[in-house]
């Protein structure tokens, strides 16, 4: 029973007063009722519309709502009222299906082609039988509304309507066609795009369409559509154009073609993109414009990298355009600023020790030039610079670049530090007495310290020992873990003494850190060194300590640690959990049973992960029907991991749950792991 | 590592939706499938500096570290672009000044207040606060009064760069030429004036910490101007609430040009103001709610 003070309010002059009201009715609706939310879906404001729909969509389901709404959508006067209606529709979807074909039935005009959009909206299959039928009706306008309808609905059969309405007569119905099979993702065979390419209003629709048929023949239509002036057109097929380009060899070798003979003006259309247009539509100029081997784009083109990335499409254009592209990359690098200065030397860098890589013939006056700039360039006095010199210096460093390397160590920062410690590293496989000796005198401390320890261990020398020692007791918490790292890689007692010490640090991840390294320190026996220092880990007050000691023991392979794992397996914090289980994973601890079973209903996904994968390794006869049970886990990752898990038990048993699971699974990489396991026939 | 030869960990599908979906879950930010190459590429740098083998590890840090709040921190730092500038989208400032000023003027002196609060969320390196500032002095309509104008990120490194208040040149680029006298010339660049700065605050928030949010006490505007768009709707519709829960009365909230409440939330009325939309929090003291479509 709705109060009469909500029915005042629902009428008042105020809209907020109204909207209030709508929200008030949600709860108190009944059929009775249903009326007053139907007619605030036609309120004047906006708000209380919205309001509404909310309302409506989230009601008890009432025939007296669906008719209600079905009066609302077929009516004409009050569009508000209709979209909203509509609205409402699409977010009860299936629930509506029934009542909105009976009302196609007994409406006509304007109000059937409405009832055809409701259809749409339901995105329910079983209507597309009707509305593929309806893609003939004599009136103009609904046959258009199915057809728009069928791409909403988005099913194969809606596909197969859609790829028919391709050869009707009427234009219209083309486009209607293509942009609906556009729309939800369709890959429609160049043999049924070709025939329609011939008109020029349907060929610009076919665009995106034509970058999915994958077929090589379509690239000359997309590269006519750049040199129109249409710079939306020309965005849409560069697009295209960069997706076959990766649809094999034929259509590839066809785009890089036909990028060589793009005229100035399209090129221009390009350039303009680059600089302007969404990223996919970036990258896919930035590649055709590549492989026009367009020195003009190089500065759009190499902001574009530093700021996205690169990937591999782009990076393949680059390697395409090979040594000719590394004089104007180093003219950009000497007339651009900051970070696309240094990006350009650096990729004129990787570009040119590709071609020597590659055993292909190199001028020599183009290497000096490379030297010479790459050099010079770590006297820049932009950081960012610097650092591209150094990952650039990589490729060709040699001893006496040590002392400069050396030099800019000297306060450096973490990245720069980073960036001198990979050429170093490159010298180290050279001239390893070179850095020994340029080194013994460097300070361990700060971020040169953390990125040198790894240099100078690999280097070696009588005084390694001591100076990761020193090391330990560096004030930074990254030296302190570069020392644990370092004294892994020497090993012994002496080392794994060190290590324990610093499970007392007073920073955690070095504590973690050190966890880590007893875990792999073994005498030559193949004993391990550290299980005795992590049992007592285990009994840490910092639970990511106690998280890394129990992962460590795990590879111990120290079986004294199985009981205390198995309490930690039930510790509060999830972390522990997991790593606890991991632990006793490795362990193969022979005990799990029942407690990998009520792990299978633990809070967090992780542990139950980490429970399923330790059921796989078991040899219980009911494995693939428990591991069968976490198909139904709520989260998505869990249910993944069971998928892989099924997929590799490979059983009849395991198939019948996976294809029981894919009816109704609606995750979509759950989907595709099923689908391809299924389709795998799972593990022989 | 090279820019052409990447050859460092390689994010797979299943970690990258983890990681997003832990993000989202932190701060509300939203990342599509094709932000995937993005995250791979600018996470890779904490997996070094953390020594860690792959992103699987990274997520398990992300998840149980004891310092995974601020290891999250730095990842939405450098997974979302903060570049800005002094007087953006000249269009909106000049309805603020010309026409939500005055507004808030009355609303106040009808409360008989003297004070102004503006909330800049989602400020990044500070030229929104500083911009709001400085308008708000340069109109003259409050002076003597209590003006603050706070701004908040999920990013402390840029809070750091707001603070400092030191712009360079292209943080000038759309600054009309009467407000150079709000900066002075210093060796990094110009620096905002004193007397604006006295006006300003920042504070590390994440929006979507609803809860938080009354530090920001009573507000009359909010802007949030292009910080929704990284979010999905849910987060969205949080963040909003928060918004109003923050407001005023008859307060305005500024969103940027191509960001709008609808299908978001129906809380705010739109008003059309000369040369902007903005939302204003219904005052039904003033009984202002007029039908607008």
């Amino acid at each position: 029973m709705i109060p009469d003070s909500l029915r005042v309010a629902l009428a008042d002059p105020d809209a907020e007063v109204r909207r209030r009201a709508v929200i008030a009715l949600e709860g108190t609706l009944d059929e009775d009722t249903a009326s007053l939310v139907i007619a605030a879906l036609g309120d004047a404001d906006w708000r209380v519309r919205k309001e509404a729909v909310r309302v409506a969509a989230t009601v008890s389901v009432s025939e007296v709502l669906f008719d209600a709404l079905v009066s609302a959508i077929t009516q004409g006067e009050n569009v508000g009222l209709r979209n909203a209606a509509l609205e409402v529709v699409g977010r009860r979807g299936r629930e509506a299906t029934e009542p909105l074909l009976a009302a196609l039935r007994h409406s006509a005009g304007q109000g059937r082609k409405f009832v055809v959009e409701a259809l749409g909206d339901t995105g329910d299959p079983r209507t597309v039988p009707e509305l593929a039928r309806l893609t003939d009706d004599a009136d103009p306008n609904v046959a258009a509304a199915a057809v728009d309808a069928l791409g909403r609905i988005g099913d194969p059969e809606a596909q197969r309507a859609l790829l028919g309405c391709l050869r009707a007569s009427d234009v219209f119905q083309r486009l209607a066609a293509l942009d609906s099979l556009e729309r939800m993702g369709a890959v429609v065979p160049w043999q049924a795009l070709e025939p329609l390419l011939d008109d020029r209003v349907v060929g610009r629709v076919a665009v995106p369409l034509l970058g999915r048929c994958g077929d090589a023949a379509a690239v000359s239509h997309l590269f006519q559509a750049i040199d129109r002036p249409s710079p939306h057109l020309a965005a849409g097929a560069a697009v295209a154009l960069g997706q076959l380009r990766g649809a094999g060899r034929e259509a590839a070798d066809a785009v890089s073609r036909g990028a060589a003979e793009l005229g100035v003006e399209a090129r221009s259309v390009l350039r303009q993109l680059l600089a302007d247009a969404d990223t996919p539509t970036r990258h896919a100029c930035a590649q055709l414009l590549l492989l026009a081997r367009d020195a003009q784009a190089l500065a759009g083109v190499v902001a574009l990298v530093v700021e996205q990335g690169l990937p591999a499409a782009l990076l393949d254009a680059f390697r395409s355009w090979g040594q000719p592209a590394v004089d104007p990359l180093l003219e950009l690098h000497k007339s651009a600023s900051g970070i696309v200065r240094g990006a350009a030397l650096e990729i004129a860098a990787d570009i040119h020790a590709g071609a020597e890589q590659q055993g292909e013939p190199v001028d020599p006056g183009l290497t000096k030039r490379v030297h010479v700039s790459v050099r010079a360039a770590m006297s820049d006095s932009d950081a960012v610079v610097v650092r591209s010199a150094l990952r650039s210096l990589v490729w060709f460093v040699e001893p006496e670049d040590a002392r400069s390397l050396e030099a800019l160590l000297t306060g450096a920062d973490g990245q720069l530090a980073a960036a001198c410690a990979e050429a170093l590293t490159a010298l180290a496989s050279k001239a390893p007495a070179v850095v020994r000796d340029t080194l013994r005198p460097t300070p361990l401390q700060g971020a040169a310290g953390a990125a040198l320890i790894p240099i100078i261990v690999d280097v070696g020398g009588d005084d390694v020992m001591q100076r990761l020692q020193t090391a330990l007791s560096a004030q930074d918490p990254e030296t302190r873990r570069a020392a644990i790292r370092g004294l892994t890689g020497i090993g012994g007692t002496p080392a794994c003494q060190h290590i324990a010490f610093a499970l007392a640090d007073d920073d955690v991840d070095v504590q973690i850190e050190a966890a880590r390294a007893l875990g792999e320190l073994r005498d030559s026996t193949g004993r391990s060194l550290g299980a005795d220092h992590l049992l007592l880990a285990l009994e840490s007050d910092s639970p990511a300590v106690r998280a890394a000691a129990a992962r460590a023991l795990g590879k111990t392979g120290d079986g004294r640690a199985i009981e205390r794992l198995r309490e930690l397996v039930r510790e509060d914090s999830p972390g522990v959990a997991v790593a606890a289980m991991e632990g006793l994973r490795a362990l193969s601890d022979p005990t799990l049973g029942d407690l990998l079973v009520e792990l299978l209903g633990h809070d967090d996904p992780e542990v139950v992960k980490q429970a399923l994968r330790a059921i796989r390794e078991s040899s219980d006869s009911r494995m693939a029907g428990r591991l069968a049970l976490a198909l139904e886990h709520g989260a998505w990752d869990v249910r993944c991991v069971a998928v892989e898990l099924l997929r590799d038990v490979g059983t009849p048993e395991a198939n019948r749950a996976l294809s029981a699971r894919a009816a109704h699974e609606t995750d979509d990489l759950v989907r595709a792991a099923i689908e391809e396991a299924l389709a795998g026939g799972g593990n022989p | 590592m090279s820019i052409l030869l990447d050859s460092g960990p390689k994010l797979h599908r299943n970690e990258f939706r983890l990681i997003r979906d832990l993000i989202n879950r932190f701060c509300g930010i939203a990342f599509q499938d094709d932000a995937m190459f993005l995250v791979e590429r600018r996470l890779r740098e904490r997996l070094t500096a953390l020594g860690l083998r792959d992103y699987s590890e990274y997520y398990q840090g992300l998840r149980y570290h004891p310092n995974a709040q601020n290891e999250l921190e730095r990842a939405v730092e450098l997974l979302t672009t903060n570049e800005t500038y002094l007087f953006r989208e000249q269009y909106q400032l000049d309805a603020f000044m010309e026409e939500v000023l005055p507004g808030l003027r009355y609303s106040a002196e009808r409360r008989e207040s003297r004070r102004l609060a503006i909330w800049s969320a989602g400020c990044s390196t500070g030229e929104e606060v500083y911009t709001l500032a400085i308008l708000i002095a340069h109109t003259g309509l409050f002076e003597g009064w209590e003006v603050r104008i706070f701004g908040n990120d999920i990013s402390r490194s840029v809070l750091v760069t707001a603070r400092r208040a030191i712009y360079g040149e292209s943080s000038f680029r759309a600054m009309p030429p009467e407000y150079s006298r709000y900066f002075v010339e210093v060796a990094e660049g110009r620096q905002v004036h004193p007397r604006i700065r006295a006006m300003c605050s920042f504070g590390h928030l994440n929006l979507m910490a609803g809860d938080r949010a009354a530090i920001v006490g009573k507000v009359d505007a909010v802007f949030c101007r292009n910080v929704l768009i990284y979010f999905d709707v849910a987060s969205r519709g949080e963040v909003i609430t928060t918004f109003y829960d923050r407001l005023l009365p008859g307060g305005y909230l500024l969103l940027g040009h191509s960001e709008s409440l609808l299908n978001i939330s129906t809380a705010f009325e739109l008003v059309h103001l000369s040369s902007d939309l903005v939302y204003r929090r219904p005052d039904s003291a003033r009984g202002s709610s007029k039908r607008e479509e």
